[in-house]
């Protein structure tokens, strides 16, 4: 489903050039789950956005479902990841203006669902996530475990091939973390790929392999 | 709290209310001067202008505001409660008097006023002694400015006005000049009433007829108006010549007593204007104060840590009003500051746009409405914002404050669309009425017309010169004429020979010459054009136009006038005239008041004060060429040739200088709108980076980003626009009532200045969003 070849990522001001990955090579096969791990500072953040198509790299290739997407321009990048992606953040980036179900509902009307269609399908995942009882609720008014499984929500509502997910326990309990893992594993057995950037070896351990960065580079792949 | 700090708007808070100020309070300024227009005029509650009135069997009553001249002191001496009563008439004007050295001197108005004039336009006589010099034939008394321009040392000295170069008038006295807010502005030289008959034939003493004099009477202060009405009443039945009246066709006739206060304001022109640009100044004034406080409101995001930490700390309440009152009182003063240098250096053009110099329209007249408005505007930027701030929640002390104030920004917004488009639409009314008055039909061409002004010559040399113009190649045709067309002409009444009844008032162009057809480029519907007379003399026989020859046959039943003999009052029985043709009806006068009275012009080149001379082509060569001849024959004379055009656009000086002060309003207001609309959309653009950030990642594009700024500023936008429409073409409708000729109000030109607005919104919009649509959202979650 993914394939890098040499992805190189380098942030430039007027006095400064950071390079912020070396030269990825790396491949995600449809269905599976990844953790990539690292120190702080070590790209994954920058290597997920790159898969998101949130930003495109300095150099390489990124094929996406056999297409070359790592030199898009910014409109086609978000119709690409229209429908195909979800991101899920550490933050939730939930939208503090809209409600639960608005906020759910978003990507769906980006992707010009129809809205009895898209009712249908927000009725449902939030069944599936068990916040239908805060349908109306916005999101300042919900625990970090809510809002994070409505930011999940909003990311597979769309029904995507791929899951981005940035650290997505990193503001929750364990209970809660737990549950945000066990949901993603779950979708990652109905056969969404995922990938997740993690600190945590516990959240990783959720996933099927692991990928290793140092410095802006793949330093050891490890499979489970 | 740094009234300068960086990040609170303090530069554009300064740039609008500068904007605002120095528009908003000299267009208020300007008002102020209308409302105390005349103030000269001393226990104004008791003087009052005699009016004439004239009535024809079955026609309407008419009423003007010149009389003859006798009436003024007959009521003065006849009715009990009138303590004093004066009377003017204009002369000469816009032209040079040669002083005794031989020095010229170009002066405003020279006008004849009885000894009566300073005891009710009040004024400083500073030398001589005014009663006996204005009741002393051959003397004058000239304003100090004029004097000044002389050289000061002038009393005693003669002189000889350009266009009656052999009669010499001695100044004997100066007064001091008339506020430029008076009708007496201009008023350079005052000659003594009794030297009329040397420059004009002599109607002093008239009780009707030669109405050509401004008459006014101040009243005791018990005085009772229905008396005094009654009075004046039964003395005109007793000496007006009433046999003569009915013989001539009139039912009534007299004169009625009518207030001067207030007199300005009731003019129907001055009171749009005033109206408009009292609008014009409110709008700017609080375009100017929203922008303040929208700035404000935008910049709390910066703010309210700094404000809930003094808070913390036990500031109280009042420190935030006062501090903001502070703030704004700053802000007014550099922006008073930056205004006053503004109007110094367009001390020029705000003259010419004012009618007026800066240093009156800031004068002690205006200084306590100027005051006030600045108070208003102190506090209106000071409370409010101080309100806001005191109530910034303590909890922002340790968090990020991000209250959006969104509908107090919007509602602020709103009003600013709401008189932009305003504005937006008077503008587009004026500008096309002022378009229209320059180049609708007059029914004559004078695209490629000139003229002299030839009042200094004689008759002869008139004619001599026309004829002399009119041998250079670069002319076509000349003709002497006693009017411009574009001038507003005497009346005359028109009689069938041998029968007293009077038909008809016409305008009487009195002389032109033959030639004047082809010069002006008029139509002979019937019969033919003048003959030239040769010489200074003229021909009992005129021209008349289609109104002339309809009204005739309505009056007298006369089906075709040509070859008819005619009388005008004028020149009376003894010179019957006779039509030779009739011209197509034009446009006499200007488009601002309608000529309704039928047109006639007699052959001749007596009196005549023009020399009208089409060309082949308007060039600046070939007015040169006119030009160089006129100075060569006639060196002494000052002779001046100018464009034709320039004349009509000065008849519509008014209406120019009003699009002006619109047009000037209008951009003010819009770059006002423009600068709180950019401020606006940037401090949302701001609060909302990672709500937009959001949904890009969740799939929205960088054009739906920026339609949902813009369908949030349309939402309140179109609301504003359809009301700004609608008071702008209500505002328009005003406006309009002063033409006598109007452009329609049409309904796509105000969609279009709708439009206009809308598109400028859109424009700001886009280009304001277009920075965070197209940037990568993760770099504004990361701000998060």
């Amino acid at each position: 489903m993914i394939k890098l070849k040499n992805i190189k990522k380098v942030f430039r001001t007027d006095v400064v050039e950071t390079t912020a990955l070396g030269g990825i090579n790396m491949e995600v096969k449809d269905g599976e789950f990844v953790a990539i791990m690292g120190p702080s500072g070590c790209g994954k953040s920058t290597l997920l956005n790159i898969l998101g198509l949130l930003d495109n790299p300095t150099e390489g290739e990124y094929w996406l479902d056999n297409v070359e997407v790592g030199k898009l321009k910014e409109r086609q990048r978000t119709l690409t990841r229209r429908g195909q992606i979800g991101f899920v953040f550490q933050s939730f980036n939930l939208i503090d203006e809209l409600t639960v179900e608005q906020n759910i509902e978003l990507p769906l009307k980006y992707l010009g669902v129809p809205a009895a269609e898209r009712k249908e399908r927000v009725t449902e995942i939030m069944r599936r996530m068990a916040i239908s009882h805060r349908a109306s609720h916005y999101p300042q008014q919900l625990s970090g475990g809510q809002q994070q499984r409505v930011a999940i929500a909003r990311a597979v509502v769309v029904r995507p091939k791929l899951v981005l997910a940035d650290e997505p326990t990193g503001n929750l309990d364990s209970k809660n973390g737990k549950e945000v893992m066990d949901l993603l594993t779950q979708l990652n057995a109905e056969g969404t790929t995922v990938v997740m950037v993690t600190h945590s070896q516990h959240d990783a351990s959720f996933a099927t392999r692991t990928i290793n960065l140092l410095d802006g580079m793949v330093v050891e792949k490890t499979l489970l | 709290m740094n009234p300068f700090a960086k990040g609170q708007g303090a530069f554009i808070k300064i740039t609008s209310l500068t904007v605002g100020l120095t528009v908003g309070l000299v267009l208020l300024a300007k008002v102020q001067l209308e409302r105390n227009y005349d103030r000269c005029i001393v226990d104004k509650e008791h003087v009052y202008e005699l009016q004439e009135t004239m009535q024809r069997a079955g026609e309407e009553l008419e009423q003007h505001g010149c009389t003859s001249g006798g009436i003024a002191p007959v009521l003065a001496e006849e009715i009990p409660e009138v303590v004093t009563a004066t009377r003017y008439t204009a002369q000469f004007g816009e032209e040079k008097l040669t002083l005794e050295d031989g020095s010229r001197h170009y002066f405003e108005q020279a006008v004849f006023a009885d000894s009566c004039f300073f005891d009710i336009f009040v004024t400083s006589t500073l030398v001589g002694e005014a009663k006996q010099i204005l009741s002393t034939a051959g003397q004058c008394m000239i304003s100090r400015r004029l004097s000044e321009k002389m050289g000061g040392e002038v009393v005693g000295q003669t002189f000889c006005f350009a266009s009656a170069p052999q009669k010499p008038m001695t100044i004997c006295g100066i007064y001091e000049d008339y506020p430029e807010n008076s009708t007496f502005a201009r008023f350079d030289i005052l000659m003594s009433m009794p030297s009329v008959g040397t420059y004009a034939w002599d109607g002093t003493e008239n009780l009707i007829g030669n109405d050509r004099y401004h008459s006014y009477v101040r009243l005791r202060s018990d005085a009772d108006m229905e008396k005094v009405r009654s009075e004046v009443k039964q003395l005109l039945q007793r000496i007006l010549p009433w046999e003569d009246l009915k013989q001539s066709g009139y039912t009534d006739a007299g004169y009625v007593l009518v207030s001067v206060e207030g007199s300005r304001m009731k003019d129907t022109t001055v009171r749009t204007t005033c109206i408009i640009l009292a609008v014009v100044a409110l709008v700017m004034l609080f375009t100017a104060v929203m922008n303040y406080i929208l700035v404000v409101i935008s910049s709390l995001v910066g703010r309210a840590r700094q404000v809930a930490v003094r808070k913390v700390l036990g500031a109280p309440h009042r420190e935030f009003f006062l501090g903001s009152i502070g703030e704004a009182a700053l802000h007014l003063l550099a922006a008073l500051a930056l205004m006053s240098l503004l109007l110094y250096v367009g001390q020029d053009l705000t003259s010419d746009l004012l009618g007026v110099s800066v240093t009156t329209l800031f004068s002690r007249q205006t200084f306590t409405v100027l005051l006030a408005v600045c108070l208003i505007v102190l506090l209106s930027c000071g409370i409010l914002p101080g309100f806001i701030l005191s109530r910034i929640p303590l909890a922002y002390a340790y968090r990020l404050y991000s209250e959006s104030k969104r509908m107090w920004k919007l509602s602020l917004l709103a009003f600013q669309f709401v008189l932009t488009t305003m504005l937006l639409c008077v503008l587009t009314t004026i500008y096309r009425q002022y378009h229209y008055m320059l180049n609708t039909d007059m029914g004559y061409q004078y695209d490629e017309v000139a003229y002299v002004n030839v009042s200094a010559l004689h008759g002869d040399s008139i004619y001599s010169l026309a004829r002399e113009i009119e041998n250079l190649p670069c002319v076509e045709k000349t003709a002497a004429a006693y009017s411009l067309f574009c001038e507003r002409q005497s009346g005359d009444n028109v009689l069938v020979p041998g029968n007293p009844q009077e038909l008809f008032n016409c305008a009487n162009m009195f002389f032109a010459e033959g030639g004047l057809v082809e010069t002006m480029g008029l139509q002979i519907v019937r019969g033919r054009d003048f003959e030239r007379v040769n010489h200074k003399g003229w021909q009992p026989e005129m021209l008349v136009d289609e109104h002339f020859a309809q009204k005739m046959k309505e009056v007298a039943g006369i089906d075709d006038v040509v070859g008819q003999q005619f009388v005008n009052s004028s020149l009376g029985n003894q010179y019957p005239l006779t039509v030779v043709g009739i011209v197509k009806d034009f446009k006499m006068g200007s488009l601002v008041s309608r000529e309704e009275r039928p047109i006639m012009v007699v052959n001749g080149n007596v009196f005549t004060h023009y020399i009208m001379l089409k060309l082949q082509r308007i060039t600046p060569e070939n007015l040169a060429t006119v030009q160089q001849l006129c100075d060569h024959l006639y060196p002494d004379a000052e002779l001046n040739v100018k464009l034709y055009s320039n004349e009509m656009a000065d008849q519509y000086q008014e209406t120019q200088r009003t699009r002006d002060l619109v047009m000037i309003g209008c951009l003010a207001s819009l770059l006002i709108t423009l600068i709180g609309l950019i401020g606006y959309v940037r401090d949302e653009v701001q609060r909302r980076s990672r709500e937009l950030a959001i949904r890009k990642v969740v799939g929205a594009t960088e054009s739906e980003v920026q339609l949902l700024f813009a369908r949030s500023i349309a939402v309140i936008a179109l609301p504003s626009i359809a009301l700004g429409i609608v008071l702008g073409w209500y505002l328009s409708t005003l406006l309009m009532q002063q033409f006598a000729y109007k452009v329609p109000l049409l309904w796509y030109v105000f969609a279009a200045d709708a439009l206009a607005v809308i598109l400028i919104i859109a424009a700001i919009v886009f280009i304001q969003t277009r920075r965070v649509a197209n940037d990568n959202p993760v770099e504004y979650l990361k701000k998060e």
